[in-house]
């Protein structure tokens, strides 16, 4: 099978077994995210609904759960795709750079703005 | 290349949508993450987005996002079943490609319809 080469290539059984994992996760994580968001509240998207929504701790803590999973999975999963594709070892340490730059940028940001809402600061 | 010895079986395109369907995603979350940040921002910058949002582009866009967001799930948990060894034959590999798109495809049609007939907010 092409994926279980990939795997032993590009970083090892315990990354793998993270990635299978965390993707399991967020069948139910993202699926529920989405529906609920577009969804939930009969689909009513106004700014009220949604920041009251999204200071409910039980819906910020699956927020945080989703951010933290679904950055490392698409961090994993970018940098699977480097591997394959990236030969130049200069460049492929230029991408992990950018890919944790942006990778702990947009985690910082939804922590905060997770943070200030769960706070009902609105 | 590998391409050069290798057919195109069902399983290498299941392989391919995965790559594409996982490189869309993963350049979109942070774009997702930055304008979605705005809502902790008031009730202003809020609606500002959601105008934005409400173009016929935009839904266009949305579709497709949740057809790669619902490919990417359900072909990534056939692959977790094949490697868990409970799709041992190439047969049942290939039924799952099939069962996954059969999944994906009547929740896809729901969302997508609810979407594009959704009025602006």
């Amino acid at each position: 099978m092409r994926y279980r080469t990939e795997t032993i290539r590009s970083g090892g059984a315990l990354g793998w077994l993270v990635q299978r994992f965390t993707g399991g996760l967020l069948v139910v994580l993202v699926l529920t995210h989405f529906f609920i968001v577009h969804f939930g509240s009969g689909g009513d998207l106004s700014y009220e609904t949604v920041a009251r929504r999204l200071s409910s701790p039980l819906w910020t803590t699956l927020e945080r759960i989703l951010l933290a999973t679904a950055l490392w999975h698409g961090g994993y999963g970018f940098w699977l795709v480097v591997q394959d594709y990236v030969k130049s070892f200069s460049l492929r340490m230029i991408l992990l750079l950018v890919l944790w730059t942006v990778g702990l940028g947009a985690f910082v940001l939804g922590w905060l703005a997770l943070i200030s809402l769960g706070r009902g600061q609105i | 290349m590998a391409i050069k010895h290798y057919r195109f079986h069902v399983g290498t395109w299941a392989w391919v949508f995965h790559r594409i369907s996982g490189l869309a995603l993963v350049l979109y979350l942070p774009l997702h993450v930055w304008v979605t940040h705005h809502i902790a921002r008031g009730a202003d910058q809020f609606n500002r987005v959601m105008e934005a949002m409400s173009t016929p582009m935009f839904k266009v866009f949305e579709v497709a996002l949740l057809a790669a967001v619902l490919y990417h799930a359900f072909n990534g948990v056939r692959v977790i079943l094949i490697d868990l060894d409970w799709l041992a034959t190439a047969r049942a590999q290939r039924i799952a490609f099939w069962v996954a798109g059969a999944i994906c495809l009547p929740i896809l049609a729901y969302a997508g319809y609810a979407f594009l007939s959704m009025h602006a907010v």
